[in-house]
């Protein structure tokens, strides 16, 4: 396992976590992108199917999926220095906030324009939900018969249970989709 | 200093708990986490955990790291907020690693090959959900129905990258901020 190879888990987890404003799903895309820059091959079927895999394991998504990551491209140590990526921003921001930047959470510019981005980070997370459709049920291409009847279907009764059942939860949706893959595509 | 090593320990313990019996992420984390430290623990009052909770969300960084070091520092300083982190960390670092090394080996029967092809279908509805339910949030003002078009326009059907339009905005958002403030600083002092 090359020094290099875990320095740019580290690397590529640390920027991803910097720019990461609330986490969970507005990172989807984000980590997608900045692994696929970086040259740190995840195939889309894996990267969807964990995301739907950490919904039903405990813990934040972010550690999750840097854990993953960092595993398929470079084993245990992998996992180690992705994680350490996403843990490293957030725990030196909060520790330099607290004793020398006090001023900065008092600061009203500072807030309001947290507040002003919102709409970029809900959107972020609208996209992700769009490229993960587009690449499972339209299979990435425009032309309207390629659709994948089969997940379309599966996706469509999910969409109809999240909605009318809104106690429903991550779990459980994630658990009966599962189920009805198996139900649909066999044993 | 025997007190000291205790009382990490117990910051570990608990922000470790925290991570094992959150599923889905951090606003589930919320609640727990208010159930713990200030309902059973007593360590925060009701009104600090709200205003550290609110300072957590604006940060950079996952908001569940975030409040782990926010809550461990507070209580027992930079060692307290490593304890918290490395808490909340490692339930989902060990259950991902189990994951990951037996998911290939898995990975050869049907059944758990369908299984995650019925996941990859159900993952969208979840996004869309989350989504939805954040935009609740939102006041339908110009100036935030424009952002969202726009970045999604962008990200999905240009594919500009996500850092870049991240920046252009936060620029944007800052002098806004900037120019209102100077504009009307007595409504707002």
């Amino acid at each position: 396992m090359s020094l290099i190879k875990l320095l740019e888990l580290f690397y590529v987890f640390f920027k991803i976590s910097l720019f990461t404003f609330g986490g969970g799903y507005s990172t989807i895309q984000l980590i997608k992108e900045e692994l696929a820059l970086n040259n740190l091959y995840v195939s889309d079927n894996s990267f969807y199917e964990f995301v739907g895999i950490s919904q039903s394991t405990p813990g934040p998504f972010a550690i999750n999926i840097a854990t993953f990551t960092g595993y398929e491209q470079a084993g245990i140590l992998g996992a180690f220095f992705a994680t350490l990526g996403v843990v490293i921003p957030p725990l030196v921001i909060v520790i330099l906030v607290q004793t020398v930047m006090k001023r900065l959470l008092k600061s009203k510019g500072f807030n309001l324009t947290l507040i002003r981005i919102k709409p970029v980070i809900i959107a972020f997370i609208f996209v992700a939900g769009l490229n993960i459709f587009n690449h499972v049920v339209l299979k990435n291409s425009i032309n309207i018969l390629n659709i994948d009847y089969i997940q379309f279907i599966i996706f469509f009764v999910i969409l109809i249970l999240a909605f009318k059942f809104k106690k429903l939860s991550a779990v459980a949706l994630i658990l009966l989709s599962g189920f009805l893959g198996v139900v649909i595509y066999g044993v | 200093m025997l007190d000291k090593c205790r009382e990490l320990l117990k910051i570990f313990l608990i922000f470790f708990k925290i991570g094992l019996i959150t599923f889905g992420g951090g606003y589930v984390m919320i609640s727990i986490i208010e159930n713990n430290i200030v309902e059973k623990y007593k360590w925060f009052s009701q009104e600090e955990f709200i205003q550290t909770i609110t300072i957590a969300q604006s940060l950079p960084g996952p908001f569940s790291i975030t409040t782990a070091t926010f809550f461990g520092y507070k209580r027992a300083g930079i060692l307290g907020s490593f304890s918290a982190v490395f808490g909340v960390v490692l339930p989902s670092f060990i259950t991902i690693l189990l994951i990951s090394v037996f998911i290939h080996q898995f990975k050869s029967f049907k059944f758990i090959q369908s299984f995650l092809k019925g996941i990859q279908a159900g993952v969208s509805v979840l996004v869309f959900r989350a989504g939805i339910k954040l935009s609740k949030n939102l006041k339908i003002t110009f100036y935030n129905i424009f952002l969202f078009i726009t970045t999604l326009v962008l990200a999905f059907i240009f594919k500009v990258n996500l850092i870049n339009i991240l920046l252009v905005f936060l620029i944007l958002s800052y002098s806004i901020t900037i120019y209102k403030l100077w504009e009307v600083p007595y409504e707002l002092n």
